[in-house]
């Protein structure tokens, strides 16, 4: 058997490799010496890292009453929050609604005068097809022809 | 007591002692652990059936925690974080626990859950479930992980046995 590998050999300290690999892996070991001190070494290692951070644990912690007020209000600020948005976006798009339908134009009107052909000074408007285009500030536009 | 205030007092010293060590600060831990209960409350609330109310929190709790982190990570706030021990938070703790907290810091978030909970005891099985990684992998990357620990640890001059 070749040398046993790192997640290998952390599994067997953890004791979660299967019955069969794991006498594999004893027999390995009392024959390599390599692999036997790297098991030392990890078995030492997860020791150490275990009880590192296990020394973080604090034992006295006072448990605080639970606030069963604080779960109340809570949702009761949620469904604030929630109505007030709510309120917000109706009033804004009113507002931008209203706000087109009433707003003044702020740009002049523009007039532009189409000549279909050249005119001839000697006959009508009416009969020459004289038009003229108004285009407003939001773009709309009309054709009056002259008469 | 209701059961919830049984489950409450029974539980709270573990799961904020899991949490505390997962986010390094214990303001955010508390609040984490009230979010937790909370949580299970209203699941009481809705009649969810909950058998093992112990590994629910722990659950819920490390699942929070880790959100908890990789906000923290996205944030790039991990200088903030390492600088947290020195906070006030942490006046109580001693020279060898602020190596300790300085050292799991130095982990990516998937470590130290994974570490946090190999030091609970936890099963692969265990940890693989709360932590999101797979079964397959817990060996490789627990080693690995432990590797890096003890590299920190060493580092910093932590007594080692």
């Amino acid at each position: 058997m070749k040398c046993i590998d790192q997640q290998q050999l952390q599994q067997y300290i953890d004791g979660e490799c299967t019955a069969n690999k794991k006498a594999a892996i004893e027999k390995h070991l009392s024959e390599c010496t390599r692999c036997y001190k790297k098991l030392y070494e990890m078995k030492a290692l997860a020791v150490n890292a275990q009880h590192a951070i296990a020394s973080l644990n604090r034992n006295n912690i006072e448990v605080p009453t639970f606030n069963y007020a604080k779960l109340k209000t809570k949702t009761k600020k949620i469904k604030y929050i929630i109505y007030s948005l709510s309120a917000a976006c109706i009033i804004f798009f009113i507002f931008i609604f209203v706000d087109k339908k009433q707003e003044p134009c702020a740009e002049p009107v523009s007039i532009v005068q189409t000549l279909t052909w050249e005119a001839d000074a000697n006959q009508t408007f009416a009969n020459q097809d004289f038009a003229i285009q108004i285009t407003d500030c939001r773009g709309k536009s009309k054709v009056i022809y002259l008469e | 007591m209701n059961r919830f205030e049984n489950i409450y007092t029974k539980n709270y010293q573990l799961i904020f002692n899991v949490v505390q060590k997962m986010t390094c600060n214990a303001d955010d831990a508390s609040d984490i652990v009230q979010e937790t209960f909370i949580a299970l409350y209203q699941s009481f609330q809705k009649n969810v059936r909950i058998d093992y109310p112990r590994s629910w929190l722990y659950k819920v709790a490390v699942n929070k925690s880790i959100n908890y982190l990789k906000q923290q990570s996205k944030a790039d706030n991990i200088e903030l974080v390492n600088n947290i021990t020195t906070e006030e938070n942490y006046f109580e703790i001693n020279e060898q626990q602020k190596i300790v907290q300085y050292a799991l810091n130095k982990l990516k978030p998937d470590e130290k859950i994974l570490a946090v909970l190999y030091s609970e005891g936890m099963s692969y099985k265990e940890m693989a479930e709360m932590s999101g990684i797979k079964f397959t992998s817990i060996g490789k990357t627990l080693s690995r992980t432990l590797a890096k620990l003890g590299d920190e640890l060493k580092k910093l001059n932590y007594e080692m046995y």
